[in-house]
């Protein structure tokens, strides 16, 4: 299992490597000299002259991003023109809260999602299998941001029960922190949780009906014994994979969520950086968004390797 | 019954249908202009006069809503024009050639959806400039490889079928082969996933204006109502409720339509595509 492992890490080394490029692909995108356009028409020819240097626009383009490619390596994404700050410490400062509510918006989505799904598989056809669909097909067409503003509406301003906005740091006090989350962490989940109750629903009923869920039930296994010894764990990898897809959609959720529950994160800071044109922070926070879907598909991956014995042989 | 009438039968036709003509009647359906500001009606709840009240300017939410179909409608034709032509080109290519060409746009495509899709179109939205045409062409790209696989991978399976090798024993050349055999049988997927895609490609457009890099006030969008609004709907709910019913319709109606023509056109794709969308 370990060669198995060490093949798929040596696979995201050259994802990864495209991605960077991608990234860095995003400053010749903008209309006209990039420096122009990063520092704005008010800046001094001394700090443009600067700003060039360090970006090498002067250069080919290829020179140009490996140095920015072993600038990267060594934890250097420039330095925010808004605000002065290096963009690598102002992602570090906002990504606590980012993956806090990633975590709780995850946990939500799983826990809810599972539920859902395991309900509707249990009497497939049934009005709770409808029940499920319904819900869920809302769930993926539902908008995120129309979602939080009518969760704020509701909970929030109508009901007084939660907080509408803001974000309490834990330290702050426990229970005032995750009052603030629940809306926010519910609004992230709705979307992920609908798609994993439906892969959960399908990948039970499938494995369900396998001949060797039948032979278990005739010698006599409890129906607990059954589901959880042979149906969970043989339903298992599709859910898994579609949970690791939904890590990059979590990371488009939060980007939104943050905006309605002004939350401090990375997702916040990404559309602040775009409506400054702050493009070096753009960079930065993309690229950090992209190695954290890679991350994560890899735990998905090892995690295969793990739950099915079958795929080490691929 | 014949597969038009029963694509057009289906209740998500009828709804997207019905977007189509709103979109195209604007002009004529809407009860007052969707930019002329009334201060004396601004947020004034529903009534006779204003059947969905008014913004924050004294204008018709209903009449900015009808207006704001035609921009929803004509970002995600662009946007899904873009996707659907690269996208099909890509997998065309690279589902024949199987050479340094396909790994290396593959990895490209493998490199675009790793990076959030949101975020890449945010950026990308942002690097071009706000307005609905940069919006469409940042939606556009982002969606580029769900396209590519899809077709690379039916063209994979196509190019083992007898009448593809048929073809080619009778001296058809690539080209040929690629453009008179293998895209009129990948055409139905592309369409199903077209029609499901274009839904949420809607639902994006949305966003970006939401946030602020796509469609600019005061142009009519659903989802530019939606953030003008936001400050506002302790006292006046309906800038928020209205705008986001007209894009969870718009949703709903592309993705019924999508699974209904699924089932018709390629009953087989239905988990290739709900992978796909997912």
């Amino acid at each position: 299992m370990g060669a198995s492992i060490v093949g798929r890490i040596a696979l995201t080394v050259p994802t990864l490597l495209l991605v960077s490029g991608l990234v860095f692909s995003l400053l010749l995108l903008l209309p006209g000299d990039p420096v122009l356009v990063i520092l704005g028409p008010e800046a001094s020819p001394e700090e443009r002259q600067a700003l060039a240097r360090e970006l090498g626009t002067d250069q080919p383009v290829p020179v140009q991003y490996l140095a920015w490619l072993t600038r990267a390596l060594q934890g250097d994404l420039g330095r925010s023109p808004r605000t002065q700050q290096p963009v690598v410490r102002a992602i570090g400062e906002r990504l606590p809260p980012t993956l806090e509510l990633a975590g709780l918006g995850m946990a939500l989505a799983i826990a809810g999602g599972g539920i859902l799904g395991l309900a509707a598989a249990w009497r497939p056809g049934s009005w709770l299998d409808r029940l499920s669909l319904a819900v869920c097909t809302l769930g993926v067409a539902v908008p995120t941001f129309w979602l939080g503003i009518l969760l704020v509406l509701g909970l929030s301003l109508h009901l007084g029960l939660l907080p509408p906005s803001g974000y309490v740091p834990p330290r702050e006090g426990l229970v005032a922190n995750l009052r603030a989350m629940v809306l926010p962490a519910t609004t992230v989940a709705a979307t992920m949780g609908a798609v994993i109750a439906r892969t959960v629903r399908a990948s039970v009923v499938e494995v369900g009906g396998e001949m060797y869920i039948v032979t278990a039930r005739a010698k006599g296994l409890p129906e607990v014994a059954v589901f959880l010894r042979h149906v969970l764990r043989n339903a298992l990898v599709p859910i898994l994979a579609i949970i690791g897809l939904q890590v990059g959609r979590l990371m488009g959720g939060m980007v939104i969520t943050e905006t309605i529950f002004a939350i401090p994160g990375i997702g916040r800071l990404a559309v602040d950086s775009v409506l400054a044109r702050d493009f070096l922070t753009v960079q930065g926070v993309v690229l950090v968004m992209a190695v954290w879907v890679l991350l994560a598909n890899l735990i998905v991956d090892v995690l295969h390797l793990v739950a099915d014995p079958r795929i080490r042989r691929l | 019954m014949s597969l038009g009438r029963r694509v057009v039968a289906s209740p998500g036709a009828l709804l997207v249908l019905g977007l189509v003509a709103v979109a195209i009647f604007a002009p004529a359906l809407a009860p007052h202009s969707p930019v002329t500001q009334r201060l004396e009606a601004a947020l004034a709840p529903p009534s006779r006069t204003h059947l969905l009240g008014g913004d924050e300017f004294g204008r018709d939410v209903l009449s900015r809503l009808i207006h704001g179909a035609r921009v929803s409608l004509g970002v995600a034709g662009l946007a899904i024009a873009i996707s659907l032509v690269a996208g099909t080109g890509v997998g065309l290519v690279t589902g024949v050639r199987r050479d340094w060409l396909d790994a290396a746009l593959m990895r490209l495509m493998d490199a675009l959806l790793t990076v959030p899709s949101l975020v890449l179109a945010l950026a990308v939205a942002a690097a071009l400039g706000p307005g609905p045409g940069n919006a469409g062409i940042a939606i556009g790209l982002v969606y580029i490889p769900h396209f590519a696989r899809l077709v690379r991978a039916q063209v994979l399976s196509l190019a083992e079928r007898e009448f593809v090798g048929a073809a080619r024993a009778l001296g058809a050349g690539e080209t040929r082969i690629l453009i008179r055999h293998l895209l009129p049988n990948v055409l139905p997927t592309v369409v199903v996933l077209a029609t499901v895609n274009a839904g949420f490609v809607i639902m994006w457009e949305a966003s970006l204006s939401f946030l602020g890099v796509g469609v600019q006030p005061p142009t009519p969008s659903w989802g530019a109502m939606l953030r003008t609004g936001y400050p506002y709907i302790e006292h006046a709910p309906w800038l928020a409720i209205a705008p986001g019913c007209a894009i969870l319709v718009a949703v709903l109606g592309f993705m019924v339509l999508g699974d209904r023509l699924q089932r018709l056109l390629d009953p087989r794709l239905v988990r290739t595509l709900s992978r796909g969308v997912a």
